[in-house]
């Protein structure tokens, strides 16, 4: 049996079929969590995340009008979901690099194939600066980077998320990325070949 | 490679991590397995609609919408939009603007005919003088014998002030003065007969040719009706109004030559005289009408003729006088396309007016 589309599967699921939103859900269940890890910078707010957004779009399922991807939808509701958490969050609190958990993906994807530990060390610091960069940024610019530049959504399916134009997004990307740049370049990361003009 | 990538190019280390961040494992199934519990007790559309709306808001200085040219490069040197595309948006924006700068003109010409209709009158040649003179006076007598109908006029004014007030942010010119007189232009029969008109009302002792703004090309045209009310003498049919309104301009202007040496080396430094071209260039003039012509095409879109105008720089710069004929003569498209050319604007010269013939083709 050929794999079905997000589309069929949402229209299956609206029609009743129970194993549907199931395939659905697991189908996108990783980048939504990854999403809100990024978002929320929290595993255990992240699976509640994810698992609020799930719901959440299956309660709404009548209401999606097929005029965008329907992961495009979900991750739409993730959004304002997370953005919820962190609205809702004390104001004095803060994420620690120390126990970053996005940090905790880096540290074992280096220590698995360690042949080179200076490098390991380099980029473990490197992914560190690289969060606080990202943490710096404006929940507008973050998010919107976070869609594109880490989850890899075309310019397209971010406006989509966002419900702006893909040339928003394109400028926000650009913004974003310019200050995460002097941001690394003011920590001592400057991109190759640019250290002495930095 | 180029300096809006460059800007923004992390260094393939960072580019590296950034697009490829791990994340740690979990028990998947474990986690869908959690979720599809909860849904067996969720309700279908209970999800609140704001969960469905868009997320964030713009950044400080975000663009509110983005030019084709301002889309910046990806990290990885491919536009995201093709240029087709950008070229495509950019002409549908264009040419809406010039869609609802025609409906505005034609709003406008309906509601001058409107106003025009229950004066009866229509406006009376006169030199600029005559009108400063006369005009303050003549309004005060005209507004105490009839009250009522200038409580219909004042009716009126509102949504034509409106709507130049909504051209005015429309178009957002670089030319502030330009603007502000173009939007009193426009305005001007209904904002005239509420007296409510901003602009300066000249007085026979004001020094002339000093102000462009107070050169007889603008001023006279908004004091014209007013005075044409109180002569009540026998008029032009109200369909042609501005035109008429333009040719007692035209000696207004005229007037307004004489009473300045005829060597322009004694004209005042300050005057239109001194070192101005004797006329504009084709060139110039091709520039101005150019800039307004897609308006004016707009104004006889589904005529199956063009149609022809003949319009008259006054020396400031300004248009004093639009006659159009063709197809579109006697039709409220005239009154449109009037409008529509009078936007154009040359380098003030020194000849007293310069004519041009223009046509207007149907989009």
């Amino acid at each position: 049996m050929s794999k079905r589309t997000d589309r069929e599967l949402v229209d299956a699921a609206r029609a009743g079929e129970s194993d549907a939103f199931g395939v659905l859900m697991r189908r996108h269940q990783r980048r939504i969590y990854r999403l809100a890890l990024h978002l929320l910078r929290d595993p255990a707010e992240a699976e509640d995340a994810t698992q609020e957004t799930f719901v959440r779009a299956y309660g709404a399922l009548d209401r999606f009008d097929g005029r965008s991807e329907a992961f495009t939808w979900i991750y739409r509701i993730a959004v304002n979901l997370s953005l919820n958490v962190i609205r809702a969050r004390k104001p004095n609190r803060k994420s620690f690099s120390t126990d970053d958990p996005r940090l905790e993906g880096v540290l074992v994807e280096t220590r698995a194939g360690s042949a080179n530990p200076l490098g390991d060390s380099e980029n473990r610091q490197l992914g560190r600066v690289l969060c606080e960069g990202m943490d710096a940024l404006s929940d507008t610019l973050r998010t919107t980077l976070i869609l594109v530049g880490v989850d890899g959504l075309s310019h397209a399916e971010a406006g989509e998320v966002l419900g702006c134009p893909e040339g928003t997004v394109a400028w926000r990307v650009h913004e974003a990325r310019k200050k995460l740049k002097l941001f690394l370049v003011e920590r001592g990361f400057a991109p190759k070949g640019e250290e002495g003009a930095a | 490679m180029n300096d809006r990538r460059s800007s923004s190019d992390l260094g393939s280390s960072a580019e590296a991590t950034l697009n490829a961040f791990p994340f740690p494992e979990r028990d998947w199934e474990r986690d869908a397995r959690a979720i599809e519990a909860r849904l067996t007790d969720s309700i279908r559309g209970s999800t609140d609609a704001s969960l469905l709306a868009a997320p964030l808001p713009n950044e400080t200085d975000e663009p509110s919408s983005m030019s084709a040219t301002a889309t910046p490069l990806t990290h990885s040197g491919v536009r995201t939009q093709s240029l087709t595309e950008m070229a495509r948006r950019s002409v549908e924006k264009k040419q809406a603007s010039e869609r609802q700068m025609a409906r505005e003109s034609l709003a406008l010409a309906a509601q001058q005919r409107q106003v025009a209709l229950p004066s009866g009158a229509a406006p009376v040649p006169a030199s600029v003088n005559q009108v400063v003179a006369v005009s303050q006076a003549r309004e005060s007598a005209r507004v105490a014998s009839n009250t009522s109908n200038r409580s219909l006029k004042i009716a009126l004014a509102f949504p034509a002030l409106a709507l130049a007030a909504a051209a005015l942010l429309w178009f957002r010119r670089p030319e502030p003065a330009a603007l502000a007189t173009n939007s009193v232009a426009q305005a001007e029969p209904n904002a005239v007969a509420t007296g409510a008109i901003a602009e300066p009302q000249p007085t026979p002792d004001t020094p002339r040719g000093v102000d462009p703004g107070t050169l007889p090309g603008e001023a006279t045209p908004a004091a014209a009706p007013a005075q044409g009310k109180v002569a009540a003498l026998p008029g032009k049919p109200s369909a042609s109004k501005l035109a008429a309104k333009d040719s007692h301009a035209a000696p207004a202007a005229e007037a307004v030559d004489r009473s300045l040496p005829p060597d322009p080396s004694l004209r005042p430094a300050d005057s239109r005289g001194g070192e101005l071209p004797a006329k504009p260039t084709t060139g110039a003039v091709q520039v101005a009408l150019g800039a307004v012509m897609g308006g004016a095409r707009h104004c006889v879109a589904g005529d199956d003729a063009p149609s022809s105008a003949v319009v008259v720089f006054g020396s400031d710069g300004r248009v004093q006088r639009v006659t159009v004929s063709g197809a579109a003569a006697g039709k409220s498209s005239a009154s449109c396309i009037e409008a529509q050319l009078r936007r154009a604007r040359v380098q003030p010269f020194a000849a007293s007016n310069f004519s041009v013939n223009a046509t207007v083709r149907p989009e």
